[in-house]
Protein backbone atom coordinates (compact mmCIF):
# COMPACT_ATOMS: atom_id res chain seq x y z
CA UNK A 1 0.00 0.00 0.00
CA UNK A 2 1.12 3.60 -0.55
CA UNK A 3 1.35 5.95 2.41
CA UNK A 4 1.23 9.64 1.50
CA UNK A 5 2.15 12.43 3.91
CA UNK A 6 2.12 16.20 3.60
CA UNK A 7 4.21 18.51 5.77
CA UNK A 8 1.77 21.32 4.90
CA UNK A 9 -1.13 19.57 6.65
CA UNK A 10 -2.23 20.68 10.11
CA UNK A 11 -2.37 16.98 11.06
CA UNK A 12 1.00 15.88 12.50
CA UNK A 13 2.99 13.59 10.21
CA UNK A 14 2.97 10.66 12.64
CA UNK A 15 -0.82 10.91 12.79
CA UNK A 16 -1.12 10.96 9.00
CA UNK A 17 0.95 7.76 8.87
CA UNK A 18 -0.92 6.12 11.73
CA UNK A 19 -4.37 6.78 10.24
CA UNK A 20 -3.42 5.43 6.82
CA UNK A 21 -1.84 2.29 8.25
CA UNK A 22 -4.64 1.62 10.74
CA UNK A 23 -7.23 2.05 7.95
CA UNK A 24 -5.24 -0.37 5.80
CA UNK A 25 -5.03 -2.92 8.62
CA UNK A 26 -8.70 -2.65 9.58
CA UNK A 27 -9.75 -2.65 5.94
CA UNK A 28 -7.71 -5.81 5.33
CA UNK A 29 -5.31 -4.21 2.83
CA UNK A 30 -2.46 -5.38 5.06
CA UNK A 31 -3.20 -8.92 6.21
CA UNK A 32 -2.74 -10.42 9.66
CA UNK A 33 0.83 -11.65 10.12
CA UNK A 34 2.24 -9.37 7.44
CA UNK A 35 5.23 -7.18 8.27
CA UNK A 36 4.86 -3.43 8.26
CA UNK A 37 7.61 -1.71 6.23
CA UNK A 38 10.85 -1.30 8.21
CA UNK A 39 10.87 1.92 10.24
CA UNK A 40 13.94 3.22 8.51
CA UNK A 41 12.80 2.27 5.03
CA UNK A 42 9.47 4.01 5.52
CA UNK A 43 11.13 7.10 7.04
CA UNK A 44 13.51 7.39 4.08
CA UNK A 45 10.72 6.75 1.57
CA UNK A 46 8.34 9.33 3.09
CA UNK A 47 11.19 11.77 3.89
CA UNK A 48 10.19 11.97 7.54
CA UNK A 49 12.31 11.41 10.63
CA UNK A 50 12.78 7.96 12.12
CA UNK A 51 11.12 9.08 15.34
CA UNK A 52 8.03 10.18 13.42
CA UNK A 53 7.53 6.67 12.01
CA UNK A 54 8.42 5.12 15.37
CA UNK A 55 5.67 7.14 17.01
CA UNK A 56 3.10 6.10 14.39
CA UNK A 57 4.08 2.44 14.83
CA UNK A 58 3.98 2.67 18.62
CA UNK A 59 0.45 4.01 18.39
CA UNK A 60 -0.57 1.12 16.15
CA UNK A 61 0.82 -1.18 18.86
CA UNK A 62 -1.14 0.72 21.53
CA UNK A 63 -4.29 0.28 19.41
CA UNK A 64 -3.64 -3.46 19.33
CA UNK A 65 -3.20 -3.45 15.55
CA UNK A 66 0.47 -4.45 15.44
CA UNK A 67 3.14 -5.94 17.66
CA UNK A 68 6.84 -5.19 17.82
CA UNK A 69 8.62 -8.52 17.42
CA UNK A 70 12.18 -7.93 18.48
CA UNK A 71 14.67 -8.78 15.80
CA UNK A 72 11.99 -8.96 13.11
CA UNK A 73 10.02 -5.77 13.07
CA UNK A 74 6.38 -4.76 13.36
CA UNK A 75 3.84 -7.45 12.54
CA UNK A 76 0.13 -6.90 11.89
CA UNK A 77 -2.13 -8.42 14.55
CA UNK A 78 -5.31 -10.33 13.85
CA UNK A 79 -8.11 -7.77 13.75
CA UNK A 80 -11.27 -9.27 15.19
CA UNK A 81 -14.50 -7.81 13.90
CA UNK A 82 -15.24 -6.43 17.42
CA UNK A 83 -11.92 -4.65 17.51
CA UNK A 84 -12.32 -3.22 14.00
CA UNK A 85 -15.83 -2.06 14.87
CA UNK A 86 -14.57 -0.37 18.04
CA UNK A 87 -11.82 1.47 16.18
CA UNK A 88 -14.23 2.58 13.47
CA UNK A 89 -16.75 3.75 16.10
CA UNK A 90 -13.98 5.78 17.75
CA UNK A 91 -13.27 7.51 14.47
CA UNK A 92 -16.96 8.41 14.06
CA UNK A 93 -17.01 9.85 17.59
CA UNK A 94 -13.92 11.95 16.89
CA UNK A 95 -15.35 13.24 13.61
CA UNK A 96 -18.69 14.10 15.25
CA UNK A 97 -16.88 16.06 17.92
CA UNK A 98 -15.16 18.11 15.20
CA UNK A 99 -18.46 18.71 13.40
CA UNK A 100 -20.09 19.89 16.62
CA UNK A 101 -17.16 22.23 17.41
CA UNK A 102 -17.21 23.70 13.90
CA UNK A 103 -21.00 24.06 13.99
CA UNK A 104 -20.95 25.86 17.33
CA UNK A 105 -18.09 28.09 16.20
CA UNK A 106 -20.19 29.03 13.16
CA UNK A 107 -23.17 29.69 15.50
CA UNK A 108 -25.36 27.16 13.71
CA UNK A 109 -28.18 25.44 15.57
CA UNK A 110 -28.24 21.67 15.95
CA UNK A 111 -31.00 21.17 13.39
CA UNK A 112 -28.98 22.99 10.72
CA UNK A 113 -25.91 20.87 11.43
CA UNK A 114 -27.95 17.64 11.44
CA UNK A 115 -29.53 18.72 8.18
CA UNK A 116 -26.10 19.11 6.62
CA UNK A 117 -25.03 15.69 7.90
CA UNK A 118 -28.17 14.15 6.44
CA UNK A 119 -27.67 15.86 3.09
CA UNK A 120 -24.04 14.66 2.92
CA UNK A 121 -25.12 11.14 3.91
CA UNK A 122 -27.67 11.03 1.09
CA UNK A 123 -25.14 12.09 -1.55
CA UNK A 124 -23.30 8.79 -0.85
CA UNK A 125 -26.36 6.56 -1.17
CA UNK B 1 13.50 -4.86 16.15
CA UNK B 2 16.59 -2.91 15.11
CA UNK B 3 15.53 0.19 16.99
CA UNK B 4 14.77 -1.53 20.26
CA UNK B 5 18.32 -2.80 20.31
CA UNK B 6 19.65 0.63 19.48
CA UNK B 7 17.61 2.37 22.15
CA UNK B 8 19.50 0.50 24.84
CA UNK B 9 22.88 0.96 23.17
CA UNK B 10 25.74 3.31 23.92
CA UNK B 11 25.20 6.89 22.71
CA UNK B 12 27.32 7.57 19.62
CA UNK B 13 28.54 10.83 21.14
CA UNK B 14 28.90 11.54 24.85
CA UNK B 15 30.20 14.88 26.06
CA UNK B 16 30.51 15.82 29.69
CA UNK B 17 31.55 19.18 31.16
CA UNK B 18 33.19 20.43 27.97
CA UNK B 19 34.81 23.84 28.39
CA UNK B 20 36.81 25.79 25.86
CA UNK B 21 37.78 29.45 25.85
CA UNK B 22 38.70 31.00 22.51
CA UNK B 23 39.27 34.73 22.87
CA UNK B 24 36.04 36.34 24.00
CA UNK B 25 34.06 33.18 23.28
CA UNK B 26 33.60 30.37 25.76
CA UNK B 27 31.94 26.96 25.71
CA UNK B 28 30.58 26.86 29.22
CA UNK B 29 30.33 23.30 30.40
CA UNK B 30 28.53 21.42 27.63
CA UNK B 31 26.87 18.08 28.37
CA UNK B 32 25.63 16.25 25.31
CA UNK B 33 24.46 12.78 24.43
CA UNK B 34 23.62 11.72 20.87
CA UNK B 35 21.65 8.48 20.63
CA UNK B 36 22.95 5.89 18.17
CA UNK B 37 20.71 5.30 15.21
CA UNK B 38 19.27 8.79 14.97
CA UNK B 39 19.83 12.16 13.33
CA UNK B 40 20.52 15.07 15.66
CA UNK B 41 20.15 18.63 14.38
CA UNK B 42 22.45 21.24 15.94
CA UNK B 43 21.18 24.81 15.70
CA UNK B 44 21.94 28.21 17.21
CA UNK B 45 22.98 31.68 16.11
CA UNK B 46 26.47 32.48 14.86
CA UNK B 47 28.84 32.52 17.79
CA UNK B 48 26.67 30.26 19.96
CA UNK B 49 29.33 27.55 19.93
CA UNK B 50 28.18 25.02 17.35
CA UNK B 51 31.40 24.96 15.38
CA UNK B 52 33.63 24.96 18.48
CA UNK B 53 31.60 22.03 19.81
CA UNK B 54 31.96 20.14 16.53
CA UNK B 55 35.66 20.93 16.26
CA UNK B 56 36.14 19.69 19.83
CA UNK B 57 34.32 16.45 18.99
CA UNK B 58 36.60 15.93 16.02
CA UNK B 59 39.77 16.67 17.98
CA UNK B 60 40.46 19.80 15.93
CA UNK B 61 40.54 21.97 19.04
CA UNK B 62 41.76 20.87 22.44
CA UNK B 63 39.18 21.38 25.20
CA UNK B 64 40.20 23.20 28.40
CA UNK B 65 38.18 20.70 30.40
CA UNK B 66 35.68 17.91 29.95
CA UNK B 67 35.23 14.48 28.60
CA UNK B 68 34.41 13.45 25.02
CA UNK B 69 33.60 9.96 23.87
CA UNK B 70 32.79 9.10 20.27
CA UNK B 71 31.39 5.65 19.49
CA UNK B 72 32.10 4.58 23.05
CA UNK B 73 35.78 5.46 22.93
CA UNK B 74 37.81 8.45 24.09
CA UNK B 75 39.75 8.27 20.82
CA UNK B 76 37.50 7.23 17.96
CA UNK B 77 39.45 6.17 14.88
CA UNK B 78 38.93 8.70 12.08
CA UNK B 79 37.89 5.76 9.97
CA UNK B 80 34.61 5.39 11.79
CA UNK B 81 33.73 9.08 11.68
CA UNK B 82 32.77 10.77 8.41
CA UNK B 83 33.11 14.54 8.36
CA UNK B 84 31.62 17.18 6.09
CA UNK B 85 32.84 20.65 7.05
CA UNK B 86 31.98 23.89 5.32
CA UNK B 87 35.12 23.50 3.24
CA UNK B 88 36.25 20.32 1.55
CA UNK B 89 39.36 18.78 3.06
CA UNK B 90 41.14 18.13 -0.23
CA UNK B 91 43.89 20.14 -1.90
CA UNK B 92 42.64 22.53 -4.61
CA UNK B 93 45.03 21.16 -7.23
CA UNK B 94 43.90 17.51 -6.89
CA UNK B 95 41.62 16.14 -9.56
CA UNK B 96 38.40 15.03 -7.91
CA UNK B 97 38.56 11.53 -9.35
CA UNK B 98 42.00 11.02 -7.82
CA UNK B 99 41.24 12.30 -4.32
CA UNK B 100 41.12 8.70 -3.13
CA UNK B 101 44.77 8.14 -4.00
CA UNK B 102 45.75 11.03 -1.74
CA UNK B 103 43.55 10.35 1.27
CA UNK B 104 43.28 6.56 1.40
CA UNK B 105 46.47 6.17 3.48
CA UNK B 106 44.49 7.85 6.27
CA UNK B 107 41.52 5.55 5.90
CA UNK B 108 42.22 1.81 5.87
CA UNK B 109 38.56 1.19 5.05
CA UNK B 110 38.52 3.52 2.03
CA UNK B 111 36.30 2.03 -0.65
CA UNK B 112 37.33 3.50 -4.00
CA UNK B 113 34.42 1.87 -5.84
CA UNK B 114 31.98 3.41 -3.43
CA UNK B 115 33.71 6.78 -3.71
CA UNK B 116 33.56 6.70 -7.51
CA UNK B 117 29.93 5.66 -7.53
CA UNK B 118 29.03 8.52 -5.17
CA UNK B 119 30.81 11.02 -7.45
CA UNK B 120 28.92 9.63 -10.41
CA UNK B 121 25.61 9.72 -8.60
CA UNK B 122 26.20 13.33 -7.54
CA UNK B 123 27.36 14.30 -11.03
CA UNK B 124 30.71 15.58 -9.77
CA UNK B 125 33.11 15.77 -12.74
CA UNK B 126 36.12 13.54 -12.04
CA UNK B 127 38.69 15.40 -14.16
CA UNK B 128 38.06 18.82 -12.63
CA UNK B 129 40.42 20.14 -10.00
CA UNK B 130 39.00 20.40 -6.48
CA UNK B 131 39.66 24.16 -6.46
CA UNK B 132 37.49 24.65 -9.56
CA UNK B 133 34.37 22.94 -8.20
CA UNK B 134 31.23 24.94 -7.46
CA UNK B 135 30.06 25.22 -3.85
CA UNK B 136 27.46 22.50 -4.43
CA UNK B 137 29.98 20.18 -6.09
CA UNK B 138 32.45 20.69 -3.22
CA UNK B 139 29.87 19.63 -0.66
CA UNK B 140 29.02 16.58 -2.75
CA UNK B 141 32.73 15.71 -3.01
CA UNK B 142 33.04 16.08 0.79
CA UNK B 143 30.00 13.84 1.24
CA UNK B 144 31.44 11.22 -1.12
CA UNK B 145 34.74 11.33 0.80
CA UNK B 146 32.96 11.05 4.15
CA UNK B 147 30.93 8.03 3.06
CA UNK B 148 33.73 6.30 1.14
CA UNK B 149 35.22 4.89 4.32
CA UNK B 150 31.97 3.47 5.66
CA UNK B 151 31.63 5.59 8.84
CA UNK B 152 29.38 4.86 11.79
CA UNK B 153 29.09 8.53 12.72
CA UNK B 154 28.56 11.30 10.19
CA UNK B 155 29.27 14.86 11.36
CA UNK B 156 28.13 17.68 9.09
CA UNK B 157 28.89 21.33 9.86
CA UNK B 158 26.79 23.74 7.78
CA UNK B 159 26.84 21.50 4.72
CA UNK B 160 23.75 23.07 3.19
CA UNK B 161 24.71 26.75 3.30
CA UNK B 162 25.09 28.11 -0.21
CA UNK B 163 23.32 25.15 -1.78
CA UNK B 164 20.23 25.46 -3.94
CA UNK B 165 17.06 23.55 -2.95
CA UNK B 166 17.78 20.71 -5.38
CA UNK B 167 21.28 20.13 -3.97
CA UNK B 168 19.97 20.40 -0.39
CA UNK B 169 17.36 17.76 -1.13
CA UNK B 170 20.06 15.49 -2.59
CA UNK B 171 22.15 16.00 0.53
CA UNK B 172 19.33 15.18 2.96
CA UNK B 173 18.37 12.15 0.87
CA UNK B 174 21.92 10.82 1.19
CA UNK B 175 21.69 11.29 4.97
CA UNK B 176 18.37 9.39 5.02
CA UNK B 177 19.98 6.60 3.04
CA UNK B 178 22.92 6.52 5.48
CA UNK B 179 20.41 6.22 8.35
CA UNK B 180 18.85 3.03 6.92
CA UNK B 181 21.50 1.23 8.98
CA UNK B 182 20.45 1.44 12.63
CA UNK B 183 24.08 1.44 13.81
CA UNK B 184 24.60 4.79 12.04
CA UNK B 185 24.31 8.21 13.68
CA UNK B 186 24.37 11.71 12.19
CA UNK B 187 25.01 15.14 13.68
CA UNK B 188 23.90 17.93 11.36
CA UNK B 189 24.63 21.58 12.16
CA UNK B 190 22.78 24.11 10.03
CA UNK B 191 21.24 27.57 9.82
CA UNK B 192 18.75 26.33 7.26
CA UNK B 193 16.50 24.80 9.88
CA UNK B 194 13.84 23.71 7.38
CA UNK B 195 16.37 21.09 6.27
CA UNK B 196 16.00 19.53 9.73
CA UNK B 197 12.21 19.67 9.92
CA UNK B 198 11.44 16.21 8.62
CA UNK B 199 14.94 14.77 8.97
CA UNK B 200 16.18 15.32 12.52
CA UNK B 201 14.97 13.06 15.31
CA UNK B 202 16.68 15.03 18.04
CA UNK B 203 17.40 18.72 18.34
CA UNK B 204 20.16 20.54 20.20
CA UNK B 205 19.80 24.33 20.49
CA UNK B 206 22.93 26.27 21.47
CA UNK B 207 22.97 29.77 22.85
CA UNK B 208 25.85 31.79 24.29
CA UNK B 209 28.26 28.87 24.52
CA UNK B 210 25.84 26.52 26.30
CA UNK B 211 23.12 24.06 25.39
CA UNK B 212 19.75 25.74 25.80
CA UNK B 213 17.58 22.81 24.70
CA UNK B 214 18.19 19.15 24.05
CA UNK B 215 15.40 16.71 23.23
CA UNK B 216 13.40 15.21 20.40
CA UNK B 217 12.23 17.58 17.70
CA UNK B 218 8.66 16.37 18.21
CA UNK B 219 8.82 17.11 21.90
CA UNK B 220 10.17 20.60 21.18
CA UNK B 221 7.27 21.21 18.79
CA UNK B 222 4.75 20.17 21.40
CA UNK B 223 6.39 21.90 24.33
CA UNK B 224 7.02 25.36 22.84
CA UNK B 225 4.81 27.91 21.14
CA UNK B 226 5.11 31.48 19.95
CA UNK B 227 2.85 33.82 21.90
CA UNK B 228 1.44 37.03 20.39
CA UNK B 229 -0.48 39.70 22.24
CA UNK B 230 -1.13 43.40 22.79
CA UNK B 231 -0.51 45.73 25.68
CA UNK B 232 1.08 45.15 29.06
CA UNK B 233 2.37 41.83 30.30
CA UNK B 234 2.20 40.88 33.97
CA UNK B 235 5.66 40.37 35.45
CA UNK B 236 4.87 36.66 35.95
CA UNK B 237 4.00 36.35 32.28
CA UNK B 238 6.98 38.40 31.09
CA UNK B 239 9.30 36.21 33.14
CA UNK B 240 8.44 33.06 31.20
CA UNK B 241 8.80 34.52 27.71
CA UNK B 242 12.05 33.77 25.95
CA UNK B 243 13.28 36.28 23.39
CA UNK B 244 10.53 38.77 24.21
CA UNK B 245 10.14 41.37 21.45
CA UNK B 246 7.85 44.39 21.38
CA UNK B 247 6.75 46.22 18.27
CA UNK B 248 6.28 49.97 17.86
CA UNK B 249 2.51 49.44 18.02
CA UNK B 250 2.72 47.89 21.51
CA UNK B 251 2.26 44.25 20.56
CA UNK B 252 4.62 41.63 21.91
CA UNK B 253 5.79 38.20 20.87
CA UNK B 254 8.15 35.55 22.12
CA UNK B 255 8.68 31.89 22.82
CA UNK B 256 6.93 30.17 25.72
CA UNK B 257 6.46 26.73 27.15
CA UNK B 258 2.80 25.92 26.41
CA UNK B 259 2.42 24.88 30.06
CA UNK B 260 2.84 28.57 30.93
CA UNK B 261 0.13 29.83 28.56
CA UNK B 262 -2.37 30.22 31.42
CA UNK B 263 -0.27 33.10 32.79
CA UNK B 264 -1.28 35.25 29.82
CA UNK B 265 -5.04 35.42 30.21
CA UNK B 266 -7.32 35.40 27.21
CA UNK B 267 -6.14 38.10 24.82
CA UNK B 268 -3.27 36.17 23.26
CA UNK B 269 -2.65 34.01 20.26
CA UNK B 270 -0.41 30.95 20.21
CA UNK B 271 1.09 29.25 17.21
CA UNK B 272 3.36 26.20 17.12
CA UNK B 273 7.06 27.06 17.30
CA UNK B 274 9.28 26.38 14.30
CA UNK B 275 12.92 25.46 14.77
CA UNK B 276 13.84 29.06 13.88
CA UNK B 277 11.51 30.28 16.65
CA UNK B 278 13.41 28.07 19.10
CA UNK B 279 16.76 29.48 17.95
CA UNK B 280 15.50 33.06 18.24
CA UNK B 281 13.73 32.49 21.57
CA UNK B 282 16.63 30.73 23.26
CA UNK B 283 19.15 33.24 21.90
CA UNK B 284 17.10 36.09 23.39
CA UNK B 285 16.78 34.42 26.76
CA UNK B 286 14.32 35.47 29.43
CA UNK B 287 13.88 39.03 30.47
CA UNK B 288 13.77 38.55 34.24
CA UNK B 289 13.38 36.13 37.11
CA UNK B 290 15.55 33.42 35.62
CA UNK B 291 16.25 30.64 38.03
CA UNK B 292 19.93 29.82 38.62
CA UNK B 293 19.65 26.56 36.68
CA UNK B 294 18.18 28.27 33.65
CA UNK B 295 19.99 31.54 33.94
CA UNK B 296 23.17 30.24 32.45
CA UNK B 297 21.60 29.33 29.13
CA UNK B 298 19.33 32.33 29.04
CA UNK B 299 21.62 35.12 30.23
Amino acid sequence: MAVVVSSASAVPMYEQIRVQLSDAIIGGDIAEGEMLPSLRQLAAQLRVSIITVTRAYNELVAMGLATNEHGRGFVVCPVGSDRAAAVMADRVTTAISEVVSAGRAARMDMATVLGKVEAEWKTRE
Amino acid sequence: MEDARVAGGIPAVQVHGLRKRLGAFELRGVDLSLPTGFVTGLVGPNGSGKTTLIRSLLGLVRPDAGDIRLLGSARATPDRVGVVLDQVTAAPEWRTGRVGEHVRPLFPQWDEVRFRSMLERFDVPVHTRVGELSRGQSVKLAMAMALAHDPLLLVLDEPSSGLDPVARRELTDVIREFMLDSSHTALFSTHITTDLDSLADHLVVMSHGAIAYQGTLEQAREQFAVVYGEGRLSSDAAAVVRGLRRSATGSFQGLIDVADSALFGSGIELRPATTDDLVIGFAGGRTAHTTPAEGRGAA
